[in-house]
């Protein structure tokens, strides 16, 4: 009897010991993005006080006002969007193409492209940093919407292609046989039988494009010079760079800059997770 | 493939002409260069600031790759449990990793202000310290800002990689150690971690490799820190070439960054051939 009770008891202490523990992680790892949402509409003198409050008195929409009225940030709103949304739609276009062909056609060296594919992926952005931006002043298109959009679908492709390589694999061979016996083009069989069952993948692809991009920083400051083309990270960071730091602009433009990824992640959780992972699981 | 081609042309051009800029001493705007071979390598490796560089690169980079894992892992374990509200949880837990780093820096930057900030705030109430951190003017405190801030940005990748390696670990192996009355720690210690084996592998390799380059979160909190104390090699790359205007000099450790990295993956993956033998 005594033994049953105590394995009972442990087995309940442990339980609320992963209760206790799950709160106070989740609280300390969503803490930051909290407070900056209750810092954004907290009124200036709340803001600017020594004494940090956890909810605000009264909602005040001053920062955001202030924000829009006083600094080009609609400007760089614009601009990320002009230059994320292209990006993603070229990157998904060329994925699908490339990922296709590499996935179904074989042809000498098919194989060594595939892990080129993937190692083109991990090489981290910085180190084309000098020769890119060389490459731009060359083409004459630096300090233009297009460059970015032009280096953001080079980092980017690497990872399109690769997850929806993955996922084509994964598609019966027979399906598109079945079809072309019974006389569909190759287009067709791409249009009308792969990509509908590949979405899924594509929306993966689609969403990491455009959440990469419209968060990136560093090109964005080395490829733009004019405030009129600036996006919003680096239109922020220079806010946060230079000069006095205005806080409550800065809560309320993160706040801004957060949400369409906000929106956007929610519904596609599943497929983000699915980006991320890519290239780290060979299941 | 036409996406093939560009791919090609948009990676492996541009890092041929970072080797060749790194002969040079071209001017960021200007068109007049001259050949000067291995001279911008050499006087690197004179420069003492070089040296500063890559030794906060390698604090910087195995601090936070550690103290990603940690509580990466830590988090993963504690996912893999079915509890109430798991799903929202772990939607929480992936927040830090999507959302953009200005946001994560500028935030961070707020909560670890002296005057205003809550950390400072809550620090002193709490009597840990005496006089408010300040990340502008303390080394030590902005090495510890930047670690932080890219420890909470990028542990839900760790995370994430883990969970799904977990998820695939058959119930029996752990119901046969509980019959054999092995305890939880245990159960960790000799069947999930000898099964997390293979992922963590990748995720080292990555993890490192990424925060090694990692540029945004360091410019954003500390713009290479008080004297340089949080200029790691990135930081070198991007105010050499944007700030002196030393493109070859920019290249060139670019390059050694890229050698570096190279020789960490292969010893790494030597020792990763042992031990699996």
């Amino acid at each position: 009897m005594r033994e049953i009770l105590s394995y009972k008891l442990r087995k309940r202490l442990k339980k609320i010991l992963l209760y206790c523990l799950m709160v106070s992680t989740t609280v300390v790892v969503s803490f930051p993005l909290y407070w900056m949402v209750v810092s954004s509409i907290k009124p200036r003198t709340e803001l600017f006080s020594a004494i940090p409050k956890l909810l605000p008195s009264h909602i005040s929409l001053d920062s955001y006002r202030t924000l829009v009225l006083t600094t080009n940030f609609l400007l760089y709103l614009r601009n990320s969007f002009m230059i994320a949304i292209p990006t993603t739609i070229i990157v998904v276009a060329l994925a699908c193409i490339g990922a296709y062909g590499l996935s179904r056609f074989r042809f000498w060296g098919s194989e060594s492209l595939k892990h080129g594919v993937l190692l083109a992926y991990l090489f981290p952005p910085i180190v084309f940093i000098v020769p890119i931006y060389v490459l731009m002043c060359r083409a004459h298109i630096n300090n233009t919407p297009l460059s970015l959009i032009l280096t953001y679908t080079s980092l980017q492709l690497p990872l399109g292609l690769w997850i929806l390589m993955e996922f084509f694999d994964t598609i019966p061979r027979d399906l598109e046989n079945a079809a072309m016996v019974d006389g569909a083009t190759q287009l067709q069989v791409f249009l009308k039988i792969i990509l509908p069952l590949s979405i899924p993948g594509i929306i993966a692809v689609a969403s990491f494009a455009f959440i990469w991009s419209w968060g990136e920083l560093l090109y964005a400051l080395v490829l733009i010079r004019s405030e009129s083309y600036k996006t919003l990270p680096a239109g922020i960071a220079g806010l946060l760079v230079w000069g006095a730091t205005r806080w409550d602009h800065l809560m309320a433009g993160a706040a801004i800059c957060v949400l369409p990824v906000l929106i956007l992640f929610i519904p596609v959780q599943k497929h983000l997770v699915r980006g991320i992972t890519a290239g780290a699981i060979k299941e | 493939m036409p996406s093939i081609l560009i791919l090609i042309l948009l990676k492996g051009y541009p890092l041929i002409l970072n080797l060749w800029l790194s002969l040079t001493t071209k001017h960021a705007f200007l068109k007049a260069y001259e050949f000067v071979y291995l001279s911008n390598y050499a006087s690197l490796f004179r420069d003492p600031l070089f040296w500063n560089s890559l030794r906060n690169s390698v604090i910087y980079t195995s601090s936070t790759t550690g103290l990603q894992l940690l509580a990466g892992i830590g988090a993963a374990v504690m996912l893999n449990q079915a509890f109430v509200g798991r799903s929202i949880v772990r939607s929480l837990f992936l927040f830090p990793y999507v959302i953009p780093t200005v946001v994560g820096a500028i935030v961070w930057k707020w909560m670890l202000n002296d005057v205003y900030g809550i950390i400072n705030y809550l620090l002193m109430d709490w009597r840990i310290i005496q006089s408010p951190i300040l990340i502008t003017r303390s080394p030590w405190g902005a090495m510890i800002a930047v670690i932080l801030l890219a420890t909470w940005k990028y542990f839900p990748f760790v995370t994430l990689c883990v969970l799904a390696r977990l998820q695939s670990i058959p119930r029996d192996l752990y119901a046969a150690a509980k019959v054999d009355g092995a305890s939880t720690w245990k159960q960790f210690i000799y069947i999930t971690l000898p099964q997390l084996k293979g992922i963590l592998y990748v995720i080292i390799i990555l993890r490192t490799m990424w925060m090694f380059n990692e540029f945004a979160t360091i410019y954003l909190m500390t713009g290479g820190g008080p004297l340089g104390s949080t200029e790691t090699l990135p930081i070198s790359i991007y105010r050499k070439a944007f700030e002196l205007f030393e493109t070859g000099g920019a290249a060139a450790i670019g390059t050694i960054s890229l050698l570096l990295l190279l020789v960490f993956y292969t010893v790494y993956k030597r020792i990763h051939k042992t031990s699996e033998a």
